[in-house]
């Protein structure tokens, strides 16, 4: 079977990995470091079917780095200062980052599974991608989908809550 | 037409269904308010739920790394810095795997024939699992639990084609049972088979699994009513294998377990041969039969050294090729439980499963 160049991989998925591992980790840095790494696999190992493949490793490698970081006891930063690279109004950059910062909260509070359908669902993929991605058998992607939605919604509403009691 | 569960209604939103079932869910909501409510509730949720994750975007475009920028694009502008953290991620990468190569290539002189070739489809590491390392791994047969040093050169050996990473630990789920007695330890370890007394040696080609002598034969046989599995295993409840393993058993999150059986750990490749496996079976997506094996072992077994019969410690784990186009995954968890996930699944898929271990 001939293998995509790795170039056209690249080309084709290094942004939707970088924007899935941005979303799963809250720090841009990272996540290039972690797609980079992504990329050094499908390099030494070509994929067959490069979409799943790509994804599924890199959600690997950030769940593993998430467990190194709680042994290391260090704090994963959810949003790091982007405010330099920003080019909107102050106001609305900050509105943007705390709503941002909400989001990856209410996500961290999910189960992995959770999580994983959610993000892979946002970056296009079909039931089928995403079982191959994370070894879910088709017939369960919707339920898991569907209650996964419902629970992203009542942590960031109850993150919501909890800023209002705060302030 | 019952109901529509909420699966259904979720996958008839993200056009999941087939054209048939589709006008049959359609129908049925045109019928049914109850469903047609909680398809409501459920497409607000989605809407609001995808709204949220697709609202996070990049902060800034990412940097592309220099080997893969379009060549003849023309004179760069304005020099972008090197991404030297990038780069030297892969460059790190490269050299580990090169190292991987020569290390396989020392193991292969120093024992010829025992670990055999698999080139990994994808090789992908959904689990964990360094691709590179797993790109290495042939076969790793079951070595000898009491003859093997706890240092020695196979259990070194073993190690060095073990891989890094563990399956996840965290949320294991367990189902509480009273702790099987020292009794009904004793007699399950009676009615298990004596192993051959002869030392075995510590590294060999991997046999076949269990007494499944057929075991090469496809997957579509083992669907075919020939209920590979069950040789040599009894069906047991589930209440009585969670007691066999001392109150905790491993299932895979998001399957429904087909059935559950033991056997002596005598049949199951990479088992301790005194002690009983539970088997809890699962069927994958195209129907075949997936296995996870589990087997207690033995606290003074579970030494510093912790080298048992496959020469694991916890937190690494062995692929190996027990009957063709099969793939089992081994490894040795931080309780002590030797478990396998065994089936006819693309190693991707399999590795992907390790992490729906509970």
């Amino acid at each position: 079977m001939t293998h995509v160049p790795i170039e056209e991989l690249f080309a084709q998925f290094h942004q939707p990995l970088v924007r899935m591992l941005y979303r799963r980790t809250g720090d841009q840095d990272r996540a290039e470091d972690l797609a980079a790494e992504v990329f050094a696999r499908a390099l030494a190992a070509p994929p067959d079917n490069p979409r799943p493949w790509l994804f599924a490793v890199a959600l690997n490698l950030v769940r593993d780095d998430g467990r190194r970081a709680v042994r290391q006891g260090r704090r994963l930063q959810l949003l790091k200062g982007e405010s330099a690279t920003s080019a909107g109004p102050p106001d609305e950059d900050f509105e943007r980052n705390e709503k941002t910062k909400a989001v990856q909260a209410a996500l961290t509070e999910l189960r992995d599974l959770d999580r994983e359908v959610l993000l892979l669902k946002a970056e296009g993929f079909d039931y089928d991608e995403i079982a191959a991605a994370t070894g879910l058998a088709k017939g369960a992607i919707g339920t898991t989908i569907c209650r996964a939605r419902k629970r992203l919604v009542e942590a960031y509403r109850a993150q919501g809550k909890d800023r209002h009691v705060a302030s | 037409m019952s109901h529509l569960d909420e699966g259904q209604l979720t996958s008839l939103l993200d056009g999941e269904l087939t054209a048939s079932a589709r006008r049959e869910a359609e129908a049925h909501l045109a019928a049914c308010a109850d469903c047609r409510g909680l398809y409501d509730e459920i497409r607000a949720y989605s809407v609001e739920a995808d709204a949220l994750v697709t609202g996070i975007e990049l902060p800034r475009q990412p940097a592309p790394l220099p080997s893969v920028q379009p060549r003849g694009a023309g004179a760069v502008a304005t020099r972008r810095p090197l991404p030297w953290r990038t780069l030297g991620w892969a460059a790190t990468l490269v050299a580990a795997l090169g190292l991987g190569y020569l290390v396989r290539g020392m193991d292969r002189q120093a024992i010829p024939t025992d670990v055999a070739s698999s080139k990994e489809p994808g090789g992908a590491t959904p689990a964990g699992l360094d691709s590179g390392a797993a790109a290495t791994t042939g076969l790793i047969a079951p070595a000898a639990p009491t003859t093997a040093p706890a240092a020695g050169p196979p259990a070194e050996l073993a190690r060095q084609n073990t891989l890094e990473a563990a399956p996840r630990r965290d949320g294991e789920r367990t189902l509480q049972a009273p702790d099987a007695t020292r009794e009904e330890m004793a007699d399950l370890r009676a009615r298990t088979p004596t192993p051959d007394p002869s030392p075995a040696p510590t590294v060999v080609a991997a046999p076949p699994i269990g007494t499944l002598a057929a075991a090469d034969q496809s997957a579509s046989s083992a669907k075919s009513g020939n209920r590979l599995t069950d040789m040599g295993f009894q069906p047991v409840t589930m209440e009585r294998a969670v007691r066999i393993l001392g109150g905790t058993i491993r299932l895979l999150d998001g399957l429904k377990p087909e059935r559950v059986l033991t056997g002596p750990g005598s049949i199951v490749p990479g088992a301790e041969p005194g002690i009983p496996v539970v088997r809890v079976v699962y069927e994958d997506p195209p129907g075949r039969e997936l296995w996870l094996d589990q087997q207690r072992t033995q606290a003074e077994e579970r030494s510093a050294a912790g080298v048992g019969a496959a020469a694991l410690l916890p937190g690494d784990t062995v692929l190996t090729v027990p009957a063709q186009g099969m793939q089992s995954v081994r490894w040795l968890d931080q309780h002590g439980f030797r478990l396998a996930l065994t089936g006819f699944l693309p190693t991707d898929s399999l590795r992907g499963l390790l992490q729906r271990v509970r």
